[in-house]
């Protein structure tokens, strides 16, 4: 069966070579393979690197307090920041520090880094914490300790989180290779400046970058089937595998299908500060944190923006304001694109809702749902949609005028990008709705719309909360990339919007305060709208929950 | 050609007929494997009768249940109720949960209010019908609770008075008192018995699963004993207790009776207590 599945595997990718040689030409492709591997190293290599990390700071944190303490909020800061939206800074100094070509090559790993860490290190945290106190306690009986109990109490119960975790991580780390094997840029000059590394993601731009549309789109076909075949070969073999053991571990993961997200929902609840200690929910700071985060915004934002139109001359600020203040910064953009920005986000979320929530109905309704849903959704997921994004933009714009091209681009990466967060949140809840209701809307003949919206939309309405948090996550990490475009010789391509200001920033004016500044409007933006929107609403409709039993 | 009707707006009897009998029903699970769970199952409800079910786990009991509430089809064999086969769910035949099933983002009286308002009744009349049930059930003063501030009782009660208040001529409860305390029980059982016994009310038809001997004997004219899976009917007891039955609790005739039924129900089950 496996050896079918990997001969499968090489077929496809052998035909799929032999297709691009005969459609694309033989002399652009001729290389992809050994950019696929090189990829395929840089994405194993950095998954190997944050694995080691996470199991480490993961179990440390979770076992000792003051580890914890530390280690927590450091690892929620450098999620809650977009990394999209520092890669800019990293860089610029990476290439100042080292010689030519390893700053490129340690900034494409520390952006793989970042976009693979986040989900490793709070799965372990989560499966630690989720370790029955029986278990622990049948373990410390039996006079288990240090290395032993690692090995036989708290690896053994991380496993399914952690492959889970490795699941996301892994298609993240694709995802983001794209993005980070090529970046391009005119300064202010006019002069182009290109840092790359070799790989698919290169081939897929440099493709563009050469007029090769085709060539662009075979790269990111190839990209699509590594991803989808990886997935199926390793994540879905070694899932079953450990599916074994599960009973034990029942508390940290239900289904194949439903542990990624579920355990991300875990510890997004974790991060806030809202512990969830053997069925007792410890709500420490969380009101206070969220009051001060608000504060320090709007008190930081109000102070900049008062001198930056009054223009005071306070000698201490004086140099960060001038350079806030350039004209070419755009300071004064900063209120209204941020509102584009949103409204960008915002159109895709409404369409994921549409989606999620027919989904959600057919998932309720259709008997066979399932049975489509599934595979369209690993389809749907293998989809690299930061590597699609660039050759969709030309493929658009030789038949649109640029900004809507770009707009639409941008629309649909968003949309790939947050969709699946919610679909997966929201067809799970509808999954796993009790038969119950099923039956009381059957016995009391609640049918057509009143049972769409008297049953199955409230039904889902905590995850479809979790899965909307998650998506606006998901979303400001890409929006930044799709604002700013630079393609060959020619003038950049841009939106007005909060991702333009911080690329033209840091790219064309070099302007590293100016960075900081658009970096932290980001944040702040992105923290109030998870902490006083989602969390909210979660909170409240949490209570009103079906309960599983 | 009628009885007199008992109830405010009961509907005519044809006299000798029950109003409700289950022929010869046999169902058969397929997904992958098959599961036979009832094998030819027959019996007549009568009107006024309060019946109860009893059998071993998984013998098809609640899956019997489904059937006659309309919810399952049948293999083969058919409900007739009132003279014409049950093919769907029919406001005339409700049905209690085991777990309650109470929808926990609408309040109790929304709760009840959602069967009456589907069924087309005006929201100002269907508030206050839903008012007057929860009150009965004694719930008056926790219309707007929530589910999860209700107890265990509490929310039970509100699932009797969303399941009377369409006004049901069969009322089907399934293990309504399995997820409760006997405490609870015992006077959820109390207030069902009076609910099944006032003529002020049309819901006069009690059909009831259980698992437990006592609480049959305590509440059913007649009790159906089924075997163990593929369920089919080794018995029938008709209680000779007269009512009202907690009067009688210490009766011999009581013990007697509770003690023929387990005979019945340990002669069926391969392992002899
Ligand atoms: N939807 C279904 N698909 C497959 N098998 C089913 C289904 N529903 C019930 N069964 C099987 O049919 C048999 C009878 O189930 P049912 O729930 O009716 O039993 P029961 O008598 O109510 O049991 P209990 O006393 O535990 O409630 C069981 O073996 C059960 O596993
Ligand atoms: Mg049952």
């Amino acid at each position: 069966m496996r050896g079918l599945r990997l001969i499968t595997a090489v077929v496809v990718l052998v035909a799929t070579y032999l297709l691009g040689s005969f459609f694309v030409g033989q002399s652009a492709v001729q290389y992809v393979p050994v950019y696929a591997l090189l990829s395929l190293g840089r994405v194993a290599l950095v998954y190997f690197i944050a694995l080691a990390v996470g199991l480490g700071f993961g179990i440390l944190a979770a076992t000792s307090k003051t580890a914890e303490r530390i280690l927590v909020p450091i690892f929620d800061i450098g999620q809650s920041v977009p990394i999209l939206g520092y890669f800019p800074i990293v860089l610029t100094f990476l290439i100042i520090l080292f010689p030519a070509g390893v700053g490129n090559e340690i900034g494409a790993l520390f952006l793989l880094f970042t976009a693979m860490e986040w989900d490793i290190f709070f799965g372990v945290v989560g499966a630690v914490k989720a370790i029955p106190s029986s278990v622990e306690e049948a373990a410390r009986g039996y006079g288990f300790s240090g290395t032993n109990h690692l090995r036989y109490v708290v690896l053994p119960a991380v496993l399914p989180a952690l492959l889970s975790a490795s699941v996301l991580a892994w298609n993240d780390g694709w995802t983001f290779d794209a993005a980070s094997e090529f970046v391009q840029f005119a300064n202010s000059a006019g002069q182009l400046t290109t840092y790359f590394v070799p790989g698919l993601g290169y081939f897929i731009t440099h493709s563009l970058n050469m007029g090769n549309l085709a060539a662009s789109w075979f790269g990111v076909l190839v990209m699509g089937e590594i991803i989808f075949i990886s997935n199926q070969l390793i994540w879905h073999t070694l899932q079953n595998k450990v599916a074994k053991h599960k009973p034990l571990l029942a508390s940290v993961i239900r289904d194949d299908f439903q542990s990624p997200l579920r355990l991300r929902k875990r510890f997004r609840r974790i991060f806030s500060f809202r512990l969830r200690q053997s069925g007792q929910e410890v709500r420490a700071t969380n009101q206070l944190s969220t009051r001060v985060v608000a504060l320090i915004f709007v008190a930081t934002l109000a102070f900049i923006g008062f001198l930056a139109y009054a223009n005071l001359p306070i000698s201490a600020v004086e140099g960060f304001v001038a350079a806030l203040t350039t004209p070419d910064g755009q300071i004064y953009n900063v209120p209204l694109y941020s509102l584009f920005t949103i409204g960008r986000l915002l159109a895709a979320y409404l369409t994921c809702v549409a989606i999620s929530l027919l989904c959600a109905v057919l998932a309720v309704t259709k008997k066979n749902f399932y049975r489509y849903f599934y595979p369209l959704y690993d389809l749907g997921r293998s989809v690299p949609y930061l590597a699609v994004f660039l050759p969709l933009f030309v493929t658009l714009h030789a038949s649109l005028p640029a900004g809507f091209a770009q707009e639409i681009a941008s629309f649909i990466l968003l949309l790939l990008a947050m969709v699946w967060y919610l679909l997966f949140n929201v067809v799970t809840a509808a999954r796993a709705l009790p038969t119950e209701l099923t039956e009381v809307s059957a016995v009391f003949r609640v049918s057509g719309w009143r049972r769409v919206t008297d049953i199955i939309l409230p039904g889902v309405l905590p995850a479809f909360i979790t899965g909307s948090l998650l998506a606006w996550g998901g979303g400001w990490n890409v929006v930044i990339y799709s604002e700013y475009v630079q393609i060959g010789q020619s003038a950049p391509y841009v939106l007005p919007g909060l991702g333009y200001l911080l690329d033209n920033a840091a790219y064309v004016l070099g302007d590293i305060p100016l960075v900081v500044f658009f970096l932290f409007i980001m944040s702040g933006i992105v923290i109030l709208l998870e902490r006083l929107v989602w969390r909210r609403l979660l909170k409240r409709v949490e209570r009103f929950g079906v309960e599983f039993n | 050609m009628t009885a007199q009707p008992t109830g405010v707006n009961a509907s005519p009897r044809p006299a000798g007929a029950p109003i409700l009998s289950v022929q010869h029903i046999v169902k058969v699970f397929r997904n992958g494997s098959e599961v036979k769970a009832i094998d030819d199952v027959s019996f007549d409800v009568n009107y006024d009768e309060f019946i109860c079910i009893i059998g071993p786990s998984g013998c098809g009991k609640s899956t019997l249940l489904r059937i006659v509430a309309g919810l399952e089809k049948a293999d083969s064999g058919q409900v007739i109720f009132r003279g014409a086969p049950i093919a769907k769910p029919s406001p005339k035949i409700t049905m209690v949960f085991q777990t309650f099933g109470l929808l926990p983002w609408k309040s109790a009286m929304e709760n009840v209010e959602l069967p009456l308002e589907v069924a087309g009744i005006a929201k100002a009349e269907a508030k206050q019908r839903a008012e007057r049930y929860l009150r009965m059930v004694g719930l008056g003063g926790f219309e707007n609770a929530y589910p999860h501030d209700l107890s265990g009782g509490m929310r039970q009660r509100v699932g009797v008075a969303r399941a009377l208040a369409l006004g049901p001529e069969v009322l089907l409860l399934d293990e309504p008192f399995s997820a409760l305390d006997e405490l609870t029980a015992k006077s959820l059982r109390v207030l069902l018995l009076k609910i099944w016994g006032d003529p002020a009310l049309p819901t006069n038809n009690f059909v009831m699963v259980t698992h437990n001997v006592e609480e049959a004997v305590m509440m059913a004219d007649r009790i159906i004993v089924l075997s163990p899976r593929p369920g089919h009917v080794v018995g029938e007891l008709r209680v000779p207790l007269p009512r009202p039955r907690f009067e009688h609790l210490r009766d011999p005739l009581f013990f007697q009776t509770v003690d023929k039924l387990m005979g019945m129900l340990s002669s069926t089950t391969e392992e002899q207590m």
